[in-house]
């Protein structure tokens, strides 16, 4: 049977059933993920300058982003190319990692095969460095 | 609520913390550090000491050591260690000093257990490149590739097979007339453990030496922490890292192919040869080696570079030595050892 | 549980099986981006029957769903499953406690806030170790599903609403 609920006097289609909360809610939520995004991206003046790509949470290449160069990790083929990275091909089946194309920041994440490919900006800050070897 | 037991109790804690305080009250502990030009670059030594006076004592007494080192290894005075064998090759046999003897023993070391990669007679491989030469700012000559019969001609006084060494007096003799050795590849890294034992012997509890690509800390920072030292970037500026290590109480060396090199049609001719094609070896654009001796480190890292990616991976595995390799294209390695060393980029600032 | 309940709840888990298996096939600018159709039926269970008929729905829906797919007791499957399970969870409790301050619309952004909470640290403790990848793609995902939760309540509030006009 159906229960009785409080939204029984919302029956003159969708506008007058829309609540302060709702509108609240959805601005809060804007706020937030957009603050975040500015976060995450808007500090970062240049996209990066190495590509590292992790296999099982261990870090196994950390190369340089504007050196052109197809890596072969047996489950994922990682294309670097004019300072962008993509995933040429992966034995994975819905090849979501394929499909989200060429990236020049942030990264690309494949669950099934548990890679993760990272656009970093690794500066220097030698104010803290105490020594230099090379 | 609060009875008798509770106020001594509150008492106990509090008389505490006044001990704790009091005895925290030492003289502060500060960084001094010192720079001076020895063997042929820049060698800096910072260390950690409530007082100025007992700093300077100190880094003064570390750096008359580099300078005696540096008397009996220059070749470039005639009275040297290393002149007087170099002059008496094939001749005669050499007395040295204990620095000079222990020295070329190590360096016989390193080239046994990396098979001749690195090799203390290459002397006369790095006098015909003379590469250092070339590329000084005022050099009027345009660099030239020395000839190939000329190479092969010297290669065969490449041997550290035919070092002879007397251990009865410290004595030492090349076989062959034309042989020459050149420790610049050991050398700093056995200035960097010298200099830091006689800082310890001076009453210093940390601090760091370091001669250029090499050097070695010890202890910890004022705050406690470890010593930061970042690695060289092979391909950017001067000023660019491309990692950080925190550091306590190991040495670290880099050999690197943009220290000394020109290049002749898009071809990098750099200071790192390979004993045995007596041109520069390829495979590397920077080898770092982290272990407890600057000995260890410094001469091994010119043999990794030479043996290149496969067999200097060998090596540091069979050696137990942690790594950070910079291939010629530009891709990283890094030994699992050494990860837990690495300072993540995100923490740095 | 009457035996009109048990039929309604499998002719629900039914359709969003369904919903579930089209949105496969609806082609999208960013790859990883789902509208999250099924959770129109979750939501609309929650409203006319209740909390536990919802996570009934929920459960049966990712299960036989994941079965049908071939994606069962996979990554893919795990992470529906915790992030199925806690969307309708939150929507249980919002509505219950705060219903009065929302329509369905508010609550379909708490399932689709949650569901991508829970699907991120999900990925986090069980896949990719990386704290950094996570974070920099989070606020994007959350962003997307701002939207398509939004929708989302709207169409329950449609759907809602024609139930009780025909009932």
């Amino acid at each position: 049977m159906i229960k009785k609920t409080n939204l029984d006097f919302l029956k003159f289609g969708l506008l007058p059933q829309i609540r302060i909360g709702d509108f609240l809610l959805f601005i809060l939520l804007l706020i937030l993920s957009i603050g975040g995004m500015f976060y995450v991206y808007g500090g970062e003046t240049n996209n990066g300058n190495r590509v590292i790509i992790e296999v099982n949470n261990i870090e196994q290449f950390n190369l340089p982003i504007d050196v052109d160069k197809v890596i072969d990790l047996r489950h994922l083929l990682v294309e670097i190319k004019d300072k962008k990275v993509r995933v040429k091909d992966a034995d994975c089946q819905n090849k979501l990692c394929v499909k989200q194309g060429w990236i020049d920041r942030g990264s690309i994440i494949c669950l099934p095969n548990r890679v993760v490919i990272i656009i970093k900006n690794i500066k220097n800050n030698h104010a803290v460095i105490d020594a230099i070897s090379g | 609520m609060l009875n008798i037991a509770s106020i001594k109790k509150l008492q106990i804690i509090l008389i505490l913390i006044l001990l704790i305080n009091s005895c925290s009250r030492q003289p502060e502990q500060k960084i001094y550090k010192k720079f001076r030009i020895l063997m042929d670059t820049i060698i800096t030594i910072t260390v950690v000491s409530p007082s100025e006076k007992e700093a300077e004592t100190a880094i003064n007494n570390a750096f008359s050591v580099i300078e005696r080192l540096d008397k009996s290894l220059s070749s470039f005075s005639p009275d040297s260690d290393v002149s007087k064998i170099n002059h008496s090759a094939g001749i005669d046999f050499v007395k040295v000093s204990t620095d000079t003897y222990q020295l070329i023993n190590a360096a016989i070391k390193s080239a046994q257990i990396s098979d001749g990669a690195f090799d203390p007679t290459i002397g006369p491989l790095v006098n015909l490149w003379d590469i250092a030469d070339i590329i000084k700012p005022d050099a009027h000559i345009s660099p030239k590739l020395p000839a190939l019969n000329k190479i092969k001609e010297k290669l065969m006084f490449v041997n550290y097979k035919d070092i002879i060494v007397d251990d009865h007096d410290m004595s030492i003799k090349l076989r062959k007339k034309g042989m020459a050795i050149d420790l610049g590849g050991i050398a700093k890294g056995y200035a960097a453990d010298k200099a830091v034992a006689a800082l310890k012997a001076s009453g210093i509890k940390s601090g760091i030496v370091s001669c250029a690509g090499d050097l070695k800390v010890f202890g910890n920072k004022p705050d406690n922490s470890n010593w930061l030292v970042g690695i060289r970037a092979p391909r950017g500026k001067l000023d660019d890292l491309i990692a950080v290590l925190s550091l306590k109480d190991l040495a670290v060396s880099t050999s690197g192919d943009y220290e000394r090199f020109f290049i002749i049609n898009g071809i990098r001719y750099h200071h790192i040869l390979d004993p045995k094609t007596g041109y520069p070896a390829n495979g590397f654009q920077s080898v770092t080696l982290v272990n407890e001796q600057g000995i260890i480190t410094d001469g091994l890292d010119t043999a990794v570079f030479v043996l290149g990616p496969k067999k200097g991976l060998e090596l540091v595995n069979k050696m137990g030595l942690m790594a950070y390799f910079v291939y010629s294209d530009g891709s990283i390695y890094i030994t699992d050892n050494l990860k837990k060393l690495i300072v993540p980029n995100d923490k740095k600032n | 549980m009457q035996s009109q309940d048990k039929y309604r709840i499998a002719v629900l888990a039914a359709y969003a099986i369904a919903l579930h298996g089209v949105e496969r096939f609806i082609p999208m600018p960013i790859p990883w981006l789902r509208f999250g159709f099924a959770n129109i039926i979750a939501l609309t269970t929650l409203i006319l029957f209740g909390f536990k008929a919802a996570m009934f729905v929920t459960i049966i829906r990712i299960v036989i769903g994941s079965m049908i797919i071939g994606t069962f007791l996979g990554p893919a499957f795990i992470m529906s499953l915790t992030a199925g399970i806690s969307a309708t969870l939150f929507m249980g409790l919002f509505y219950t406690l705060f219903g009065r301050l929302f329509s369905p619309i508010g609550i379909s952004l708490i399932g689709a806030l949650f569901h991508n909470l829970a699907q991120l640290g999900t990925a986090y403790f069980l896949f990719i170790h990386n704290l950094n990848a996570m974070l920099m793609i989070a606020p994007l995902i959350i962003l997307i599903g701002i939207f398509s939760g939004a929708l989302n309540g709207a169409a329950t509030a449609l759907i809602i609403q024609k139930i009780r006009e025909n009932p």
